[in-house]
Parts: structure tokens; C-alpha cells; sequence
């Protein structure tokens, strides 16, 4: 055993200090803004969710479009990356704790969209129109000016996350921006 | 003549050994943790509904996590009859099957657990530092107004980390706080599953009702060999009129006792 370099005592200092690292990145990390557009029908000052949210991840489970994802507290949240929110309801009757509570599909609203002008397509060159295409299926609260850029009509848009799910934007060079697509998910 | 002078070990050593049948409880147990971590994972990826180790089941049959209960009703200072009911029902599986859920379920017992000959002893007043801890942990979440063990709980981090493997989201922030946990053990030294896990406070402090399915040393059998003890992860002493409050019905002790003389009974209240 003499010919190991690592003894024990410093393999767990070395395991130790990867997980201390580890962690501090976890929380220290930038926290995009639409980590915080909750599932539809959550509580409503974000306190209150967060205190009666049990971090169970039942909600993640039931979404059929898998729109929902868990942040590092585990904490739900919707950001259109994976899936975008079709208000089907599902998430709610299955919430234990009833973080949760059941409302009117027609009038629920989770969030709302904002346009990053400066990666936006049509805002910086022209060509695309995918957003706008997408949204007149659901809400009709993407319109195009005279120069066919999008604008987010805020009265109409639920945050249903479906235009940041076909936004072509790259995800992965604005990871250290607040936006991750050109269109992006806020708080309403 | 000569046979008065042999001793009585020479004679017994010289016997053929007898084999004794042991069940392999050990791997039971691993394939029944694994089973039931991938039955969470199909059930969120086919959308089953299951559930998780925090709440399972749905629909108006569901058991939950007591402490997650207390936690979550203390954050939101709110008091939930249909959440209250869910835990009580996973309050009465707890006195039916103790800390079954510990020794069979959990997958933190496979990951931290340190191995008792290397921790030090329980500490003698663990039951009150286990209510502590359970007392602790649900003060804690009223102060804060946030359930804080849930956020670092391992058997939930797992859980996430399943569900997020089979529905596309990330699995390393349960790493993560998987290493935290094994970091608090090794700076503490001691055994996170025996000294220091709430969920397992909890349940051991709910174990103390339960009648079913305990082990026993049998005292015709049983010699003061500690067997059971160097192998148990909480340090119980079969033959020494143990509380098995802590029992987890891992039944190491059964497989590590020389002269199997460790019973299981179906039924006592003693």
C-alpha cells in the first residue's frame, strides 16, 4: 500500500473539495431570468410557492410535453426549452401539496415572452418568421411590423414558452446572458 | 478413559460443520432499491403518475413523506387536511413496517451509510437528538418560510435526479447535493444514515409503535459474540434486550449471525 501517491486522507480532501467546488458553482452560477415562470395555477406571491412547494417533481412527471423542469432546489419552473405549456392542467390535480391550485385554462398566464433584439433574425438581419408562424396557431400575441420584425403583444401572451421552443437562436452562445433563444420567458 | 481428557472445544471443532441456508437479503435489497428507482423513472417518462419517494401514489390514494408533510405545513403555515391525511398514511406504514423503508428503499443507504466499524458508537441519548434533529428541521422551514431539508434531502435528490434523467432535464444538481451529504458525513465522521438523516429520525421515532416483523436473537442459540452488532448499520446488540426502534429490517444480523440464531417474528409487542 506504501506505493500509492494518493493516500486515503487525501483522496476524500480531493473528493471533498471537488464537491465544495461543485456546489459553490451551483448556487453561484448566473441564473437565467425565466427560471422563474412558475407551472400554471402556482401560488401566487413566489414566497408562498416556495414554501409550500415539497420539491417532489410530480409535477415534471404528469407534464405530457415535458415543459416543466426542476431548478437546483428543485423547484418547478417552465422556460419552452423542452417542451412549451398547452395549459392541458395536468400538473395541477397532481400537486400533493397544492403549491399548485386549480384555474380557468382560458385565462391562465404564466409569464411573458421578450424579445432579445439583438439576437432576434428579423431584428438584426430579416428572414425569419417562426415565432410569429407559431403563435398564430395559439394566442395570436406575436405581430410583425411594416419590416416584419416580431413584437409580444403583453396583453394576449400567456408565456405558454411555445415560441421559445421554435426560436432557431442558438442556446448555447447565450448561455452566459440572461437569454439562452432571442425570445426568452419572464416573470408577468 | 481417555475421552474424559480430550476438552470439549477439540471435540466440538472436530464436528462436521453444519451448513447453514442463508437468504442473500443484501442483494434483495439492492434489487428492490433499483426496482423501485426505475419504476419512478418509467412512471414519469410514460407519464404513469406514481410519483416519487416524497409523495407515491396518486389521485385520492397517496403516501407521503411525513417530514416533507411537517415541513411543507410549517413553511406555509397553513394546515392542509388532504396533505395531513397523506402523510398519516405514510405514518401508519411506518408502525406497520418500521423502518423498512430505510433498509429496502432508500438509495441513500447504498451511497452514505458509513460502515459502522469505522464510525464511532451511537451516541447514548439518540433518541433525543433524533427528535432534536426532527424538531430542528421543521423550525427551521417555519423560520425560513421554505421546506429546507426537502431541497437537500438525498432520497428526493435521487428521485429528481430519475426524473429528470427520463424526461430530459439535468440530473447534476442531485449529484451535487449527493456529494454535499457525503461531505457532512466525512466531516463529522459519523454515519449519516444512523446519526444524522431527519427522514430517518423521524421514522425511528415513529418505529417506536411498531409490533410487526422484528428480529430476535434465540437465547438457546445465541452466545455474547457481537456478530450482529459489528454488522448491523445502526449498532444494535441482539442479545442484549435491544431497542429496535432504530431496526431498519435489513437483517444483516441475520446473515451475519454464526449460529443463525436470529429469528424473525412476525408479531411482537413487546
Amino acid at each position: 500500500m506504501k506505493s500509492l501517491l494518493l493516500t486515503r486522507r487525501d483522496f476524500l480532501a480531493l473528493v471533498g473539495g471537488a464537491t465544495a467546488l461543485g456546489l459553490s458553482y451551483l448556487i453561484l452560477q448566473p441564473q437565467p431570468a425565466f427560471a422563474s415562470v412558475l407551472p400554471p395555477g402556482a401560488l401566487a406571491p413566489f414566497e408562498l410557492f416556495r414554501a409550500a412547494c415539497l420539491r417532489c417533481g410530480k409535477c415534471v412527471a404528469a407534464c405530457s410535453q415535458h415543459a416543466i423542469r426542476q431548478n437546483n432546489e428543485g423547484l418547478p419552473y417552465v422556460d419552452g426549452l423542452g417542451g412549451w405549456c398547452d395549459f392541458c392542467m395536468k400538473c395541477i390535480p397532481v400537486c400533493p401539496t397544492f403549491a399548485l391550485r386549480p384555474i380557468d385554462p382560458e385565462i391562465a398566464k404564466i409569464g411573458i415572452a421578450v424579445i432579445d433584439r439583438a439576437r432576434c433574425i428579423p431584428w438584426t438581419r430579416s428572414g425569419c418568421r417562426l415565432c410569429y408562424e407559431k403563435c398564430i396557431e395559439i394566442e395570436q400575441a406575436i405581430w410583425l411590423d411594416d419590416r416584419q420584425r416580431p413584437h409580444v403583444d403583453e396583453a394576449r401572451c400567456t408565456g405558454c414558452g411555445a415560441c421559445v421552443f421554435v426560436c432557431p437562436q442558438s442556446s448555447v452562445e447565450g448561455k452566459s446572458r440572461e437569454f439562452g433563444k432571442a425570445i426568452a420567458l419572464r416573470a408577468s | 478413559m481417555d475421552h474424559n481428557r480430550i476438552p470439549i472445544e477439540t471435540i466440538v471443532h472436530s464436528m462436521p460443520k453444519q451448513k447453514i441456508k442463508r437468504i442473500p437479503w443484501r442483494n434483495i435489497q439492492i434489487v428492490t432499491m433499483l426496482g423501485t428507482l426505475i419504476l419512478i423513472a418509467v412512471s414519469a417518462h410514460w407519464e404513469l403518475g406514481l410519483g416519487t419517494f416524497s409523495s407515491f401514489g396518486g389521485g385520492p390514494f397517496q403516501i407521503q413523506c411525513p417530514l416533507g408533510v411537517a415541513q411543507v405545513m410549517a413553511a406555509s403555515q397553513e394546515f392542509i387536511p388532504a396533505l395531513a391525511l397523506a402523510g398519516l398514511t405514510g405514518v401508519l406504514l411506518t408502525i406497520i413496517l418500521g423502518r423498512a423503508f430505510c433498509g429496502w428503499i432508500c438509495p441513500g443507504r447504498w451511497i452514505f451509510n458509513r460502515a459502522p466499524r469505522t464510525a464511532p458508537k451511537p451516541w447514548a441519548t439518540r433518541p433525543w437528538i433524533q427528535s432534536g434533529i426532527v424538531a430542528g428541521v421543521i423550525g427551521l422551514s417555519w423560520v425560513c418560510h421554505n421546506p429546507v431539508f426537502c431541497i437537500i434531502c438525498p432520497v428526493g435528490g435521487v428521485c429528481r435526479g430519475a426524473i429528470g434523467l427520463s424526461t430530459g432535464g439535468s440530473w447534476l444538481p442531485s449529484v451535487g447535493w449527493l456529494g454535499a451529504i457525503i461531505g457532512v458525513e466525512w466531516l463529522s465522521r459519523r454515519s449519516w444514515c444512523r446519526d444524522l438523516c431527519p427522514v430517518g429520525a423521524l421514522l425511528s421515532r415513529i418505529s417506536v409503535l411498531n409490533p410487526f416483523l422484528k428480529v430476535r436473537a434465540n437465547a438457546a442459540k445465541c452466545q455474547p459474540c457481537l456478530a450482529c452488532m459489528k454488522k448491523c448499520p445502526e449498532g444494535i446488540n441482539l442479545g442484549k434486550n435491544p431497542d429496535l426502534s432504530t431496526c431498519t429490517k435489513c437483517l444483516a444480523c441475520q446473515s451475519a449471525c454464526p449460529r443463525s440464531g436470529v429469528e424473525i417474528t412476525l408479531w411482537n409487542c413487546k
